[in-house]
């Protein structure tokens, strides 16, 4: 039976990006939320919502049997996970079958296989999917880990067993930093996943990151919709993205897609997934990982191939065959996202927490925002830093990049911190532009200040030197008036005309 | 009423004049001429548009919480930080300034609230400009705390495990 109501476990962007589409498809919404989100758009734009717990996620967005509880009482029919928080746990997805939901997304056996990091290389390797040099087995104490890291050759990559998004991540460059890198990469496999376990791998140098998305029926046909370049990344958080990568001929595309499709047939996946790959600058590519679940930046691959992927993956959920054989995808032009967070570039990215009291949205042709904030909204320290994603399409990259620099100079955000200046720069750098870039760009790319055109600088500099005085004088104005009119009923106070270093009500925030 | 301004950002220090007049703000950078100024309250709260002899800008202005007379601005993207004070004011605040101790202990505080990971320096410990202090979980990301300059370690005040909030004092630089 088709799905009727769909409780959505997630937050932020991710969950209104899902209510929109059962909109779409006239099916009914069920949000959950924690206490922190009593007021969050996905809240306010579902059909029904109900509360789950305190807001820390482990009390409330990874509660599965609270979310399961709250499906059974609204009389949900299945559960979309987003991504992060319950997406890629195959206990809850078991819990969804188990309790007679239908889970939107792939079977729990698939979930366990491909996040099982060394199950799904075993499996890559055994249908001749390239994969990087490194352990076939968790590291189990500090002394093996030497030994291996030593034998693969540093630089050596630390990774969550459990892992994604680059949590619980660490490259190690020498054998001395590799006792430290192995307790924070594992202090934050356990805090993001509830699994410490880490593994190693051979760190390739000047290699992109390079996914390939799949959809996958449930009548065994899987398709791809060809790539998305996602190199620029900050300690393996994803920062752009865009589709087509801009280094991958018709071949190449068509020869990683067959491998992606043949590692999903071969893990029994249903519904959308991505397939990461690393390409070198020998353009060979490895399999890196599976990710089991819709991907954040999925709306570039919707704005050059047409489709919406929340849409397919009810369809397939529902038992639907794919619409599309490979033949009929198409491709047309070319989309940039940049994720907007809550971050300070000029110290570190070091987060950036407040209450957002006034927002400006960049919006015209080729231009998508996809955010849960509104005015009022409080970012907060107990969620992702991601506070929207902004995607534009070009006919061209040229024009994508064109409009995305638009676009971002079109958005203010009050109140808080993001990394707007940061995609600015590099948006505008040379090595963007010509796409001559890799997973190491960002590391090498510095502060975004030094990417600034200096006569640009200046003339905003100048401008910014007459907003400050206006504001300083207008503030001693107002100051001098309100002075005046108490003296006028008090009496002259002493001796002082303003006050010195005011702070005018009417610019408070 | 007229008043001059003078404006440090980035370094540079600039005279600025602004007075109201009868058909609005004119404002005067330095010695050149003088400039209409259409200055307008766009988006509540903060974001003004600028109109600057027709050339049409974007500015958010908001008083740093932190550091009298300093103004914290954007614009396109752009942060700036701009000290503005009149001349009296400037004389004034170099007279009280002259009274403060110029160096001394400096408390690092917390830049954000998080739980306390581990604290990799010990009392009595020398570190350098940068050094990290401590690691602290927010966001689900570990956020190394640098010392903002070079010194020794007097005291620390929280423990690995710790939950702080912002501006919760943990380390004491001497």
């Amino acid at each position: 039976m088709p799905i009727r109501k769909l409780l959505i476990a997630n937050r932020g962007e991710i969950a209104l990006r899902i209510i929109r589409a059962c909109r779409d498809l006239g099916i009914g919404s069920v949000a959950v939320y924690s206490a922190a989100d009593r007021n969050a758009l996905h809240v306010r734009y579902a059909d029904e919502a109900y509360p789950i717990g305190p807001p820390p996620a482990p009390e409330s967005y990874l509660r599965s049997a609270a979310i399961l509880d709250v499906a059974h009482r609204a009389g949900a029919d299945a559960i979309h996970p987003g991504y992060g928080f319950l997406s890629e746990r195959a206990e809850f997805a078991e819990a969804c079958r188990a309790a007679g939901l239908i889970f939107v997304g792939p079977p729990p056996e698939a979930i366990r296989l491909m996040g099982d990091k060394v199950a799904a290389r075993r499996l890559a390797i055994a249908h001749d999917v390239p994969v990087v040099p490194g352990t076939e087995a968790e590291v189990q104490d500090a002394t093996a880990a030497a030994r291996i890291a030593s034998e693969i050759g540093y630089p050596v990559l630390l990774k969550a067993a459990a892992g994604g998004g680059g949590k619980g991540m660490r490259v190690v460059r020498a054998p001395g930093e590799l006792q430290d890198a192995i307790r924070a990469a594992s202090g934050e496999a356990t805090a993001a996943f509830g699994y410490g376990g880490v593994y190693i791998e051979k760190y390739l140098e000047r290699v992109r990151h390079i996914e390939i998305q799949l959809l996958a029926d449930s009548h065994g046909h899987c398709i791809h919709l060809g790539e998305r370049e996602c190199s620029i990344q900050r300690r393996h958080q994803k920062l752009i993205e865009e589709s087509p990568s801009p280094v991958l001929d018709p071949a190449t595309r068509a020869q990683m897609g067959a491998v992606a499709v043949r590692a999903a047939l071969a893990a029994g996946y249903v519904n959308a997934g991505t397939i990461e790959f690393l390409f070198t600058p020998e353009r060979q590519f490895y399999f890196l990982e599976m990710n089991t679940r819709l991907q954040v930046e999925h709306p570039v691959t919707e704005l050059v191939t047409g489709l919406d992927l929340v849409q397919e993956q009810i369809r397939i959920a529902n038992g639907e065959p794919l619409r599309l054989t490979q033949d009929q995808v198409r491709f047309h032009g070319h989309a940039i996202e940049c994720r907007i967070t809550a971050e300070d570039p000029d110290h570190n990215f070091m987060p950036s927490i407040g209450r957002i009291p006034a927002i400006a949205e960049p919006s015209g042709p080729g231009v998508r925002v996809d955010s849960a904030i509104y005015p009022g909204a409080e970012v907060s320290i107990y969620y992702d830093p991601m506070v929207a994603k902004l995607i534009c399409w070009g006919e061209d990259r040229d024009q994508a990049i064109r409009r995305m620099r638009r676009a971002l100079s079109e958005y203010g955000l009050a109140g808080i911190l993001t990394n707007i200046p940061y995609q600015q720069a590099v948006l505008a750098s040379p090595e963007f532009q010509a796409a001559d870039f890799d997973t190491g760009f960002v590391e090498r790319f510095g502060h975004p200040a030094a990417h600034t055109d200096p006569q640009d600088r200046a003339a905003l500099q100048r401008i910014a030197v007459v907003a400050a005085a206006i504001a300083a004088h207008l503030d001693r104005e107002q100051a001098a008036a309100q002075s005046a009119a108490s003296h006028a009923v008090e009496g002259p106070a002493e001796g002082r005309e303003w006050r010195q270093g005011g702070r005018p009500r009417s610019l408070r925030m | 009423m007229a008043r001059t301004y003078l404006v440090e950002i980035e370094g540079a220090e600039w005279l600025v004049t602004v007075d109201d007049g009868p058909d609005g703000l004119r404002v005067r950078i330095g010695d050149e001429p003088e400039q209409a100024a259409n200055w307008s309250l766009a988006q509540d709260p903060a974001i003004y548009s600028l109109l600057l002899d027709g050339q049409s800008r974007q500015v958010r202005v908001v008083p740093d919480p932190e550091q009298a007379n300093t103004w914290q601005l954007s614009l396109r993207g752009h942060r700036f930080s701009a000290h503005v004070q009149t001349e009296r004011e400037r004389r004034l605040s170099r007279v009280s300034a002259g009274k403060q101790a110029p160096t001394g202990p400096l408390t690092i505080k917390a830049p954000m609230p998080g739980l306390v990971r581990a604290v990799v320096v010990q009392v009595g410990d020398t570190v350098q400009q940068g050094q990290r202090l401590l690691l602290l979980e927010a966001m689900k990301m570990e956020n190394e705390i640098p010392a903002p300059r070079a010194g020794t370690v007097q005291a620390i005040q929280v423990a690995a495990g710790e939950t702080v909030d912002t501006g919760r004092p943990l380390v004491i630089l001497a």
